[in-house]
């Protein structure tokens, strides 16, 4: 029994941690915004430090790490805002295409490891995909089957989010044989991973954006003066933020344990993910909320940086379930199926 | 990260879980803030003795079984599991005792640790006054230090309150101001007394349930032995935080105790379902889900100490968390029950004994007693995030 990441996942965690915050800077995403721009163009440099292909194997050229570790990647990602999809691709489309093993997927596996190829997973609960190219491939799951499919085969037509740093599309596809991965009878296990990883990763990021936006309100709370002091003096504000800082600390273990428990395959996995998109929903909304308040008119603004993480809460917290989803997937365990709860139930 | 107990911890397990099986009294005991609840409290500390169960997580030089940090939560799952009675050793085995590990001499330590762990003493904590609250620091109570047939005492002057347990317990500990002159936290001494010393009266006072669950203690010219510092003159203000910090952190309340909260609960729930609104439903879910957070929080934080991390100011978090939940968890039940919730453990009809009542009550005194919410939401803002003063 070990509550704790490995060496190498935080070793990881750190270099993907530097490589992030000296590059999606602030200046970096304010730059975008006033272009009306979403990309950093950085995804060869995501391949070349290993996290593209952080899920693959190794004989695919992935490094063979766990989920368990990636969620630390989702947290970093989500602390910086990165706009680029890497944890659509890297999260959750490549986990699930990795489970087919056939020479087709193996090799957009290798493709996506390297950068050289990008994937992501349409699903009823994600319908909208972000910064979708044309020399993209979607893996969609419907109840019939899965199927391989390029962008350009798909019908795609422009969304638009409140989060600037999105560029979404819908997609309608028509799949035809020649795209079929699995049929009906063995789309249910992808089917179920996808749901897994996509709100799991979600929550992950949604932890890191929850970081970012405490650390964000804290560092202004101690510079803006009012009164003669600095507001972050005033018992008020501080009692805001140690809240949002409670359920943080609170909500951190819940998606590292249900991390665990996907990597693991564990019988009880699917409730401990949707524990953990709960968690997430619940601190990321609590701390957005604080977080504006702290700032007072200026986080009603586009002046301080705060209205992009906020927003990138929106637009995500509803993606692979959203929380009356995950809610009635915990309900049905406890007061349906008759989990057994109560000490020394946990982890057994 | 490896979420799975070993063969060695699941072995340990059923070691934990047959000897309670065959020693947990079968009838809940009487309230350990009654005379009678009280003695048969001890009781059941010396007979956990008797199985080595004292403090478990303690050498065994000093009663313990020397068992890590996992074994503990173990244990303390495996106690609650088997709805085991309250510890009435709290102060000392959770408190005091590693305050001695870290501050005590070796001749304190072998003094003191076995029969704290035994039950043969029991412990009562003295810090509050009735100006000193939330503001400690603001202590008054002196230990004025003198040389008597060759023997150096201090004299202790003053009052203190709210002591848990001192009605009935054998000893105390508390911080006094052995410098006259000093002010705040400076100048003031850990000092350890027996509370039958001549000079010493304690006046039980009533709490929220009716029973006599603390005291005010009076000191008229009482003297203790200097050997009963703990640490160094002028030290305590530093070695009581420390003690604060146990309070907060791992020990006292571990999750089993809210997971067993959290069932009852669910069971409770169930067993009215019909006849309740769906929000309820909801927070009996929240309730189950908080604990099982709570759960993985000390479990993380518990291998992070066994790495050789520390538990510093987030124990504050903690203290909010568990207090809050314990809190919630109760009015959800009070809410179930109704026209039943205002029966008392004494009637016959009252609903789980009078057990939601009960608990309900000593809830509210959570986000109170261990320094208040609002003074750790203070700790949190300046120690944790760097805000100013
Ligand atoms: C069940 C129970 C058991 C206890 N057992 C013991 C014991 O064994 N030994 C012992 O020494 N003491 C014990 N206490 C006392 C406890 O430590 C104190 O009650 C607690 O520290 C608060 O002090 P106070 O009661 O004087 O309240 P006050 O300090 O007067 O506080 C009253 C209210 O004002 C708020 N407040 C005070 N200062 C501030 C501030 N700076 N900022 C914001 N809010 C503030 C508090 O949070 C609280 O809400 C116990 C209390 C209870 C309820």
């Amino acid at each position: 029994m070990k509550f704790s990441h490995t060496q190498d996942q935080l070793d990881l965690r750190d270099a993907a941690r530097d490589y992030l915050r000296g590059s999606c800077t602030s200046e970096a995403l304010r730059t975008l915004v006033e272009n009306n721009e979403t990309s950093l163009g950085n995804w060869q440099e995501l391949a070349e430090l290993g996290l593209l292909g952080y899920l693959a194997a190794e004989e695919q050229g992935g490094l063979a790490m766990s989920v368990d570790g990636f969620v630390l990647l989702a947290e970093e990602a989500g602390y910086v805002a990165l706009p680029e999809p890497l944890l659509e691709v890297a999260g959750i489309a490549l986990p699930v295409l990795s489970a087919l093993k056939t020479d087709a997927t193996n090799t957009l596996v290798e493709n996506i490891c390297a950068g050289g190829q990008r994937l992501m997973v349409s699903h009823p609960l994600n319908p909208n995909l972000n910064q979708l190219d044309v020399a993209d491939s979607v893996l969609l799951l419907q109840d019939d089957g899965a199927y391989l499919m390029s962008a350009t085969e798909c019908d795609l037509r422009p969304a638009d989010s409140i989060d600037p740093l999105r560029n979404i599309q819908s997609i309608k596809a028509h799949p035809v044989e020649k795209h079929q991965l699995v049929g009906k009878d063995k789309v249910a296990t992808l089917d179920e991973l996808a749901r897994q990883h996509g709100a799991l990763i979600t929550a992950a990021e949604l932890l890191g954006l929850s970081a970012g936006m405490i650390n964000m309100a804290t560092e202004y709370a101690k510079e803006r003066k009012q009164f003669g002091n600095p507001i972050g003096s005033y018992q008020a504000v501080k009692h805001h933020l140690s809240n949002a800082f409670v359920a943080l600390e609170f909500a951190r273990p819940v998606i590292y344990r249900a991390a665990s428990a996907v990597s693991q395959n564990e019988a009880t996995a699917a409730l401990s993910v949707s524990h953990a998109k709960i968690a997430a929903i619940d601190v990321a909304t609590l701390a957005a909320e604080t977080a504006i308040q702290i700032h007072g008119g200026m986080g009603y603004t586009f002046e301080v940086d705060l209205h992009l993480w906020m927003k990138r809460v929106w637009a995500i917290s509803g993606l692979w379930g959203d929380r009356n989803y995950h809610a009635q997937r915990v309900d049905q365990a406890l007061f349906a199926d008759s989990l057994a709860t109560g000490p020394a139930t946990t982890f057994s | 990260m490896q979420l799975q107990y070993t063969t060695q911890q699941e072995a340990f397990r059923q070691e934990v879980r047959s000897w309670l099986d065959a020693h947990v009294p079968k009838q809940p005991l009487p309230s350990l803030d009654t005379a009678e609840g009280f003695e048969l409290h001890r009781d059941w500390e010396r007979t956990l003795k008797s199985g080595e169960w004292g403090m478990i997580t303690w050498p065994e030089d000093y009663g313990g079984r020397g068992c890590d940090l996992i074994e503990w939560l173990i244990f303390e799952e495996e106690y609650y599991r088997a709805d085991a009675p309250l510890r009435v050793s709290q102060n000392g085995i959770f408190l005091l005792g590693p305050t001695l590990m870290e501050f005590g001499s070796p001749e304190q330590k072998q003094r003191f640790l076995p029969p704290m762990a035994a039950g043969d003493e029991i412990w009562a904590q003295s810090w509050s006054e009735p100006n000193a609250g939330s503001d400690m620091a603001a202590i008054r109570s002196k230990a004025t230090r003198i040389t008597e047939d060759g023997q150096d005492y201090y004299v202790l002057n003053g009052q203190k309150t709210w002591s848990s347990r001192a009605v009935f317990a054998d000893w105390a500990f508390g911080i006094f101001r052995t410098d006259p002159e000093s002010s705040r936290h400076h100048g003031l001494s850990f000092i350890l007394y027996p509370l039958d010393l001549e000079g010493i009266t304690i006046r039980p006072i009533r709490q929220l349930d009716g029973d006599p669950g603390f005291a005010e203690i009076f000191y008229d010219d009482v003297k203790v032995p200097v050997e009963n510092r703990l640490g160094d003159e002028g030290q305590g203000w530093g070695i009581a935080m420390a003690t604060a910090g146990f309070e907060r952190g791992l020990m006292l309340r571990s999750p089993a105790r809210f997971q067993r909260t959290a069932q009852k609960l669910i069971d409770l729930y169930k067993r009215s379902e019909s006849s309740l609104s769906p929000r309820v439903r909801e927070s009996v879910m929240q309730a189950y889900l908080n604990a099982e957070a709570y759960c993985f929080n000390t479990y993380y934080t518990a291998s992070r100490l066994i790495d050789g991390g520390k538990i510093g100011a987030e124990a504050s978090c903690n203290k909010i968390f568990w207090s809050e939940l314990d809190r919630r968890m109760h009015r959800t039940a009070m809410s179930i029950m109704g026209a039943y919730a205002e029966l008392s453990e004494h009637d016959p009809n009252a609903i789980d004994a009078g057990s939601w009542l009960d608990g309900y009550m000593f809830s509210l005194a959570g986000p109170i007693y261990a320094g208040s919410n609002e003074i750790q939401r203070n700790i949190i803002a300046e120690r944790c995030l760097g805000l100013p003063r």
